[in-house]
């Protein structure tokens, strides 16, 4: 009773839902998308969003203080695209243009909890990013085309990004989350702690690879630590087709994100690089999840995290292969290094095998620098603080070396460095 | 004048005394053989000497070209010309050998003036012909699945690009073969020069039987027991250890 009535008292109402969708220019089937959404997110109840057995991660969420209609322009992603055959649009703009690709692809997911209905019902900045059937059959089309978004974080944004590759089509889209006004600073959280309020980002990217297709999905996150981010990322992948994530992790004050790449066809692929360095009182809690549910798939996942100050960090892999998924092969791996001994981190490997002939693999570890290779680094002249940053960058390159766009390498190296400036001594003092 | 005297050191880890009351010197341009059986505290000499956190010295000294070390950092130590070819050197994952070593170079420079990479990349081409080391060694990462052997002969290569004025050579000639002996052994002798001392650590006398020492130090149980010339190798070599002990004792 009481959190219904908390929840009319907020921007979180049908009104809202009309309001959005009118200032939107939306045509009605997707109000009532959002409508059917609405009813859902008033009686499903709450996530738990606070887990973990040794290391606690909960973002702060309270729904009440989420406010869609603050911002509500279109295009407010910044898009580009650099080639024929890729349309970017306006999510809203694009349900009229491309309404027989968008209708089954937005259709109402069953949601699982109440977030996710929220999601659907509020959204108040979409992307739609369409890469047609132009290459052939040639196979020639891997990272035929890009397409870049730049999405600045408001104080509310609830975010839908829906990517179509049409059957052997082939796109490379890179996702930058920033926090306004980035001045340059060294990672783009240069207002922290700095009263811009509290932020919330909840943002969902739902990929369809049609046959053949081969999309590269690449995130940038450095969004300042007043904003909490609920994330959801997802892939169907057809027959042949590939879905590669990059996933980076610099900023934020709370991130729960969850990568999902459902391999669907024969032959499917999917693979997922992550790296996030967390400091302060960061918080991360990141699922990356396959499920293998045709034969011949294959799946990768590695993931590679630092903390340093009181940052934490949840990191679960789970690979899925099905009864119906032989021939199949999933591999995980996720590496943490603790910088400080107040940091915390938790990697949760979980596998689940229901046929037999199948390749599968997982590790996962948690450790602290080595006192050893600081000893033999200074041995040859180097400061304890050069040697800790060469071993936390030795740590990430071999991660870097396999991401394919050398901006956001760059970008990483960077934070990489920036983040290492103020290791704390107690650490490198060698006790 | 000795460039390398240690006077008295005693040393202990996690409260166990070590090294109880070591004294030895070392000149430029000479070579001083350390030898002794395992155990009796040769390795922890050379951790100690680059200051190791877990190696506490509770009495004693070391002076660099008459200059006490023995508080200094480990950093400071190798700016000063020391260098420690590790027996078992780490492994640095995702950085190369050219990256650490440029980096190492350059730590040692002024911040204003960093190796010119040309050159950098010129001496290092050098000596890892003259050790006969695959040029993509430089681009592997830092002892990162070297066989022992590679190992031995990389902390060669990284001596010979610091260029220090007194090395300490903890059994470098261990995990080699015979071949790859004989190819550091002429390393060391090439590398070996009037402003350079090395104080060679082994357990057997077969590197000496490749590079000729002036001087030898025996040590047993935390102690120097014996000194002497070459000819010690040959005591040790056909009549062991337990010829040395019965002696002292």
């Amino acid at each position: 009773m009481q959190s219904t009535n908390t929840i009319k008292e907020t921007e979180l109402s049908e009104e809202t839902v009309r309001q959005l969708s009118k200032a939107k220019n939306e045509p009605d089937w997707l109000l009532q998308r959002r409508l059917e959404a609405l009813k859902q997110f008033e009686n499903l109840p709450m996530p738990q969003l606070s887990y973990g057995l040794h290391v606690n991660a909960s973002p702060n969420i309270s729904l009440n203080e989420l406010k869609p209609l603050e911002h509500v322009t279109n295009h407010s992603a910044q898009a580009t695209a650099d080639a024929e055959g890729i349309a970017i649009e306006d999510l809203s703009t694009a349900a009229v243009k491309y309404e027989n690709v968008l209708m089954p692809l937005m259709q109402g997911k069953g949601f699982r909890n109440k977030l996710e209905a929220m999601h659907a019902a509020f959204w108040n900045n979409g992307v739609f990013v369409y890469a047609k059937n132009s290459f052939g059959n040639s196979g020639k089309n891997e990272n035929s085309a890009r397409a870049q978004l730049l999405l600045k974080q408001k104080q509310t944004e609830i975010v839908w990004v829906v990517v179509a590759a049409e059957e052997n089509s082939g796109i490379s889209i890179t996702e930058s989350l920033v926090s306004e006004p980035v001045l340059g600073d060294r990672d783009g959280r240069e207002q922290n702690g700095k009263g811009n309020g509290k932020n919330y980002r909840v943002e969902v990217v739902d990929i369809l690879a049609g046959q053949g297709a081969k999309v590269n999905y690449a995130t940038l996150q450095r969004l300042g630590s007043n904003v909490q981010s609920l994330i959801s990322r997802n892939a169907a992948v057809e027959n042949r087709a590939a879905v590669d994530w990059i996933d980076v992790n610099i900023g934020g004050g709370s991130t729960r994100q969850e990568i999902v790449s459902v391999l669907n066809g024969e032959g499917a692929s999917s693979t997922m690089l992550g790296a996030f360095f967390g400091d302060e009182n960061q918080q991360l809690d990141i699922t990356a999840k396959a499920v293998h549910n045709a034969r011949n798939t294959a799946s990768n996942m590695k993931i590679k995290g630092a903390l340093k100050g009181r940052a934490k960090a949840i990191v679960q892999s789970f690979t899925k292969i099905m009864a119906n998924a032989a021939n199949s092969e999933g591999h995980q791996k996720a590496n943490i290094l603790l910088l400080s001994d107040t940091a915390r981190a938790s990697p949760i490997p979980k596998l689940e095998i229901d046929n037999y002939d199948v390749k599968a693999s997982h590790e996962a570890s948690v450790g602290q620098l080595d006192k050893e290779k600081l000893f033999y680094m200074m041995s040859r002249g180097l400061g304890s603080r050069d040697a800790a940053k060469l071993v936390v960058e030795g740590f990430f390159e071999p991660l870097l070396k396999q991401i394919p766009f050398e901006g956001l390498t760059d970008d990483l190296r960077h934070a990489i460095k920036a983040k290492m400036e103020d290791v704390g001594e107690e650490l490198l003092k060698n006790a | 004048m000795n460039e390398l005297q240690i006077k008295d050191l005693h040393v202990e880890v996690e409260g166990k005394e070590i090294l109880k009351g070591v004294s030895l010197d070392v000149s430029k341009g000479e070579v001083v053989a350390l030898m002794g059986p395992n155990g009796a505290g040769k390795s922890s000499l050379g951790c100690a000497l680059l200051g190791h956190p877990a190696y506490k010295v509770t009495a004693g000294q070391i002076i660099l070209e008459g200059e006490d070390v023995t508080k200094l950092p480990t950093n400071e130590r190798a700016k000063k010309g020391l260098f420690l070819s590790f027996q078992y050197p780490s492994e640095v994952p995702g950085v190369s050998m050219a990256n650490f070593l440029r980096t190492a170079i350059n730590s040692r420079r002024d911040k204003k003036n960093p190796i010119p990479v040309a050159e950098f990349i010129k001496q290092l081409k050098e000596i890892m012909k003259m050790l006969k080391m695959d040029e993509s060694f430089m681009h592997r990462y830092l002892n990162e699945g070297f066989s022992g052997g590679e190992k031995k002969r990389a902390e060669i290569l990284q001596m010979a690009m610091l260029k220090p004025g007194m090395a300490i050579l903890d059994e470098t000639d261990s995990g080699l073969d015979v071949d790859s002996l004989k190819v550091v052994a002429e390393g060391i002798n090439k590398l070996m020069n009037p402003g350079m001392g090395i104080l060679l650590i082994t357990h057997y006398q077969r590197i000496l039987n490749y590079i000729k020492p002036n001087k030898v130090y025996v040590m047993m149980n935390g102690k120097i027991v014996k000194s002497g010339g070459a000819e010690l190798v040959h005591q040790i070599e056909s009549q062991g250890y337990e010829s040395i002990k019965a002696i002292t004792q």
